[in-house]
């Protein structure tokens, strides 16, 4: 039965091929396992991976926004042009100086995709037709397999993008996604790394993760007399995680043993400790995961605990004073207050402080630069 | 007739299977893992000696044999295939729970394929259920299961090789025959996305651009658009653009100019727009205009304001966007050139005739 892994990034800079560095890393960490130890890629030998890429719709939106700036400014100067009246401030002020800085390349995609429903519909069609695309490829071109196991692994930004898709294909919200609905088709383990898919004001949140049909087999019908979309459910929240310090992803109800909120990952082994491919590093994570896409015969019981026990909590040694004042930094920030209705604002407020505290760390102990590290 | 055709070909099947279970006996060998009859890649791989005569009722060799009798789309003949498959693989000592949920799931499905056949509406926007027959292997020390709650059908390591390749091998093979009759539902749900995907790209390279507050006003217009597609009518909002000011007998200013609210609307590709906006130009070293612009896609803006404290049509100018005023004195330009060279051709030929 062809497995297919399906892997959705975050916020931020994403070109086609981002995923190659995350395979890579899947290969690696598999590799570390008895059964696999012989192989160059054992990962990518046994499941096709698809990317999906929705950063270019981003793209598309903001960068436009600095060169209009920038041309307005420059015209203006051209021609002795004032830009100092009131209107024309506010209207030119609303277009960013750079539109490729952390803020409005990285923590804006999340209140661009909350804060415009033009915008959201626009990612959730383009990761739509991707996702169906290939996945109907895989049914359709292996005619002598009865069953392809599509799984979803995401990170962030990702969860939320992946969590409105699934809601509105499972659903069948639309008659063209019935063929593949939960009517018709399972999903066979949805993996969210870092799940932000209830952040943002409330009022703004058009699909509600926690009630729509992504929701694992084992769980209460999302809606009586249908069926739920996945077989298995992956969750995983870093606790030093910045963005997972509020509004964190939790079922309202007991979701059954196929739902797996993923305990005790805590370990700080670089100073971004909302990177996917550190969340990935630690046994606690990547173990289910490679159970529940190849099998639940992957890695046994035992070679598990000995990869725990032998995962360190902060790595390198020598930067655990950077590491002890990064993780105060962000306790501080999950301590400090928090305002739902007004989720947005503070989602920048504390990234940036978020940034400022990663940054701090990373000039106090330079080996906190992080990157994925088999040995 | 075609019962009849149907049974036959059923039949033709089964017979084929049944011949070659008699003349070939399975040679004893040690128990299997699950995974040996329900995966169906490990399943695949298994080889004729080692199956013997079940070896032609494999999913695989049931569905190529299926495929080649096929006449038609004739879906609800393969389902009865996958019902006779497990009627004759399914030992009589069958545990009678499992046997009435295999047969449930069986006849379920067989109900969708019969829809498949005979309503094109169904065959074109749904399909059968690939669900039903899905094969879940479960986590350590799990049964397999399959099919869909509330008839799945569990196989664990003490279920009887009889009864796990009954259910399992059905339901390979009826997963494999729903997948096939689900093809031209999904392919007619890419082709509508494939569309919708075509107006977005038209909306963002020939749309009129939309600035941060446009963005979040347009995405509160619910009125502007169905849900996932891009907007039929698009609200401008104190967008900003360079401009020129053209008046009778010259003067041209350049200004920057301010359409304070407007309205486009789209074509349905939505690869041509059209609307129009109250602007305020602000020209240099001069006090703003008021007017009104008109947006004709991509071919840029044209307006007409008038100061506004003397608005009155006498003092009107003509507003060009920045795009278009280039484009016009490039035009003009290339106008201009070619009339000199012809009068310098009309001067040259006539001093030869002198």
């Amino acid at each position: 039965m062809p497995k297919v892994l399906f892997v959705v990034h975050g916020m931020g800079d994403h070109l086609p091929g981002w995923s190659t560095e995350l395979v890579n890393q899947l290969d690696q960490t598999l590799a570390l396992y008895p059964k696999f130890a012989a192989e160059d890629r054992p990962f990518r030998d046994r499941v096709i991976v698809e990317e999906i890429t929705y950063d270019a719709v981003f793209d598309k939106m903001v960068e436009p926004w600095g060169r209009q700036r920038a041309a307005l400014e420059q015209f203006a100067r051209d021609h002795g042009l004032n830009l100092d009246d009131t209107l024309t401030a506010l209207t030119i002020g609303q277009l960013p100086a750079d539109a490729s800085d952390f803020v409005w390349e990285t923590l804006l995609d999340a209140v661009l995709y909350r804060g415009s429903s033009l915008l959201h519909d626009n990612v959730r069609q383009s990761v739509t037709l991707q996702f169906l695309n290939a996945w109907d490829k895989h049914l359709t071109n292996n005619p002598t397999a009865s069953q392809v196991d599509v799984s979803i692994l995401c990170h962030s930004q990702g969860t939320i993008v992946m969590s409105d898709v699934l809601a509105q294909i499972g659903e069948g919200r639309r008659p063209e996604f019935i063929p593949f609905s939960a009517a018709k088709q399972t999903v066979d383990t949805f993996i969210t790394l870092a799940n932000v898919s209830r952040l943002g004001p409330p009022d703004l949140i058009d699909i509600d993760s926690r009630t729509s049909c992504v929701r694992p087999e084992t769980a209460p019908a999302w809606k009586t007399g249908r069926n739920n979309y996945l077989r298995r459910f992956i969750n995983v929240r870093h606790e030093f995680d910045p963005f997972c310090l509020w509004q964190r992803f939790e079922p309202k109800t007991d979701w059954g043993n196929r739902y797996v909120n993923v305990p005790g990952v805590k370990h700080v082994h670089q100073a971004n400790t909302h990177g996917y491919l550190h969340y990935l590093a630690n046994p606690r994570v990547h173990v289910p995961i490679f159970r529940a896409v190849l099998g639940s015969g992957a890695i046994t019981k035992a070679e598990e605990q000995a990869a725990i026990d032998e995962f360190p909590d902060i790595k390198p040694d020598a930067c655990a004073t950077a590491i002890d004042a990064l993780r105060i930094a962000l306790s501080g920030i999950a301590n400090g207050s928090f305002r739902e209705a007004r989720a947005l604002d503070d989602l920048i407020v504390k990234g940036v402080a978020a940034y400022l505290a990663a940054k701090a760390a990373l000039e106090a102990c330079p080996a906190l630069l992080g990157g994925f590290d088999a040995s | 007739m075609r019962r009849n055709l149907r049974v036959m070909a059923v039949i033709g099947v089964l017979a084929t299977a049944v011949v070659a279970t008699a003349s070939r006996p399975i040679a004893a060998q040690p128990r299997l893992p699950i995974v040996a009859d329900c995966n169906g890649d490990s399943l695949a791989k298994r080889t004729e000696a080692e199956l013997g005569g079940l070896y032609e009722r494999t999913p695989n060799q049931v569905w190529q044999r299926l495929l080649l009798q096929r006449t038609g789309r004739d879906f609800a003949e393969m389902g009865d295939t996958a019902r006779a498959i497990f009627q004759a693989l399914a030992p009589a000592g069958m545990d009678p729970t499992a046997r009435q949920n295999m047969t449930r799931l069986l006849d379920t499905l067989q109900q969708e394929l019969i829809r498949t056949d005979t309503d094109p509406t169904f065959r074109a926007r749904e399909g059968p259920s690939a669900r039903l027959m899905q094969i879940d292997e479960g986590d350590i020390g799990e049964p397999w299961r399959v099919g869909s709650a509330p008839n799945a059908v569990e196989i664990a390591e003490g279920t009887p090789d009889s009864t796990r390749r009954a259910v399992c091998w059905s339901a390979l093979l009826a997963g494999r025959i729903a997948v096939h009759g689900g093809q031209n539902a999904r392919r007619e749900a890419l082709r509508v996305l494939a569309a919708r995907e075509r107006r977005w790209s038209n909306f963002e390279r020939s749309g009129y651009s939309l600035t941060p507050l446009e963005l979040f006003v347009n995405g509160l217009c619910g009125a502007c658009r169905p849900e996932l597609e891009p907007p039929r009518t698009q609200i401008i909002l104190a967008h900003m653009l360079p401009s020129y000011l053209v008046r009778e007998g010259g003067g041209n200013r350049a200004a920057l100019t301010t359409e304070l609210a407007g309205v486009l609307f789209y074509s349905s590709s939505r690869s041509f727009h059209w609307g129009g906006s109250l602007a305020l130009a602000f020209p240099t070293e001069e006090k703003g205009e008021i007017g009104f612009m008109l947006h004709v896609s991509t071919l840029g803006q044209l307006g007409v304001t008038a100061p506004l404290s003397s608005f009155s049509a006498k003092n009107a100018s003509l507003l060009l966007s920045a795009d278009l005023y280039r484009y016009i004195e490039r035009w003009n330009g290339s106008l201009r050139d070619e009339r000199e060279a012809v009068k310098r051709g009309i001067a040259r030929e006539a001093g030869v005739v002198q």
